[in-house]
């Protein structure tokens, strides 16, 4: 029998390492995170063939779960659905201020959400992840950027409500929180195993970030 | 502006007129293309003062050319190197994922990060194999690509100014086919990293690995390591499997424990 499918959704530094890691430590589950890194882009077109591979991918697992966790998979969720309709969706929101705050400092040099010629911004292999919008500076690309990706995903869990859920990034610190989001992804509650410390990959002391 | 006064070449290891287009696209004119079959016979051949250094298939992302110019600014530099980033197919295997998760894989270690700054003396390792440029006549005064130790490293040795450029990025698309697996597991464990197999028994390299690592014959540096790992316990498999969900990706070991272990 072919393996549950789960994806996590969510801007970025709002909690998808840590998701990706709940998800992970259930067992007979494997979840990974950023499974293509910056290979899978945003246009839906050019993401068909990482979505057919990983869907290819899942299908040989032995595994009761399979899934993966990263935020450009909402833009091929059209696909996904017409290839896995079982599929189920974790979506977690931080508030947009923090999620603004957070993306600008870390992403240093970078601008990963307007079409730039690298001069003025660093060119990334990350950039084609993401939408682009027209903005004057960063900080208001990325409030774009959440704007636009809650949007869709809003728009999806009103059309879905028992396969794509939003969370906010608080659930993941407390066992209740966990537990939503496992059951929801159709883990029985006497399996479930919690994370413990849920707060993986923060700016703070980022080694990318540290100037020589 | 002509080629000539431009003062750029780049020589690209491919016999590909895509690349050409793709590389003198990429520097608007200012810069002559040569396909060669090696690079030692593109320093001889290039007509202009900075050479830069590419192999078959590597995709420039925009701004690549112009972090080279800016680098070059500085008349005391002889050599920069800019970043390449390994583009891996849908298809690539698990293991492929893993190893391009951590840190780039082999091309993370001449990753200095996001800000431009000097190669210091001390960093003598520094030695990409592609997407660098040298000054012609530094290059040639150090022995152009001839010497046993990497052309970069020479130039370190020798005290030349060296500049990385993270800049110049460059894609580099690595084949579906390309045997990845005996390839990085080498490297990987020079990196005190141990990978095996998922849902596989171990065998020939890997197993001889793993066979030593049970038997108590592990480096030091593994010791270490293994020191880190709060919930390290006496089944080795288990440690194994740490050793991959510390990076937060995890191969499912089926692995046999060893006699005597508990499990």
């Amino acid at each position: 029998m072919s393996p549950a499918l789960v994806f996590g959704l969510g801007t970025g530094r709002c909690g998808t390492t840590s998701l990706a890691r709940l998800l992970d430590l259930q067992p007979g589950w494997e979840v990974f995170h950023e499974y293509f890194a910056y290979d899978l882009p945003a246009d839906p077109e050019a993401a068909r063939p990482f979505v057919d591979a990983f869907l290819a991918r899942a299908a040989r697992s032995r595994h009761e779960v399979v899934g993966d966790v990263f935020s450009a998979w909402l833009y091929s969720l059209d696909r996904i659905l017409d290839r896995a309709p079982e599929a189920r969706f974790v979506c977690l929101k931080r508030d947009r201020t923090g999620t603004v705050r957070s993306f600008d400092r870390w992403s240093g040099p970078r601008n990963f959400w307007v079409a730039h010629d690298g001069r003025r911004w660093q060119s990334d292999p990350w950039d084609h992840c993401f939408p682009k919008f027209a903005a004057v500076d960063k900080a208001e690309a990325i409030g774009l950027y959440w704007d636009d990706y809650y949007d869709r995903a809003e728009t999806f869990a009103a059309e879905m409500p028992d396969r794509f859920r939003i969370f906010p990034m608080a659930a993941l610190n407390h066992e209740d929180g966990q537990r939503e989001i496992t059951s929801f992804c159709g883990l029985p509650a006497d399996r479930f195993r919690p994370l413990l410390r849920p707060r993986h990959n923060q700016s703070a002391g980022a080694r990318h970030l540290q100037r020589p | 502006m002509t080629t000539a006064d431009a003062g750029f070449s780049i020589v690209l290891r491919s016999g590909d007129p895509e690349d050409r287009r793709r590389f003198a696209e990429a520097a608007a004119g200012r810069a002559e293309v040569l396909l060669v079959r090696d690079f030692a016979a593109g320093l001889e051949s290039a007509a202009n003062e900075v050479v830069l250094f590419l192999a078959a298939g590597a995709r420039p992302l925009p701004g690549w050319f112009e972090a080279f110019e800016a680098a070059f600014s500085d008349p005391d530099l002889a050599a920069a190197a800019g970043r390449t980033f390994p583009s891996l197919p849908p298809t690539a295997s698990d293991w492929a994922r893993v190893v391009q998760g951590e840190n780039l894989g082999p091309f993370g270690r001449f990753d200095l990060g996001h800000f431009a700054r000097r190669i210091l003396p001390a960093e003598r390792s520094f030695a990409p194999a592609e997407n660098f440029a040298v000054r012609r006549c530094s290059a040639l005064l150090r022995g152009g690509f001839g010497g046993r130790l990497p052309l970069l490293r020479r130039l370190l040795l020798a005290g030349d100014a060296v500049a990385y450029a993270p800049d110049a990025t460059i894609l580099r698309p690595i084949p579906a086919g390309f045997p990845l697996e005996e390839r990085f597991a080498e490297w990987w464990q020079e990196h005190g990293r141990l990978i095996a197999r998922s849902e596989e028994q171990a065998t020939g390299f890997l197993g001889r690995r793993l066979q030593a690592w049970r038997a108590g014959r592990k480096s030091r540096r593994y010791r270490r390591r293994m020191a880190d790992w709060p919930e390290r316990g006496p089944e080795w498999t288990r440690l194994v499997a740490k050793c991959h969900l510390h990076r937060g990706r995890a191969l499912e070991l089926k692995l046999a424990p060893p006699p005597g272990s508990q499990s």
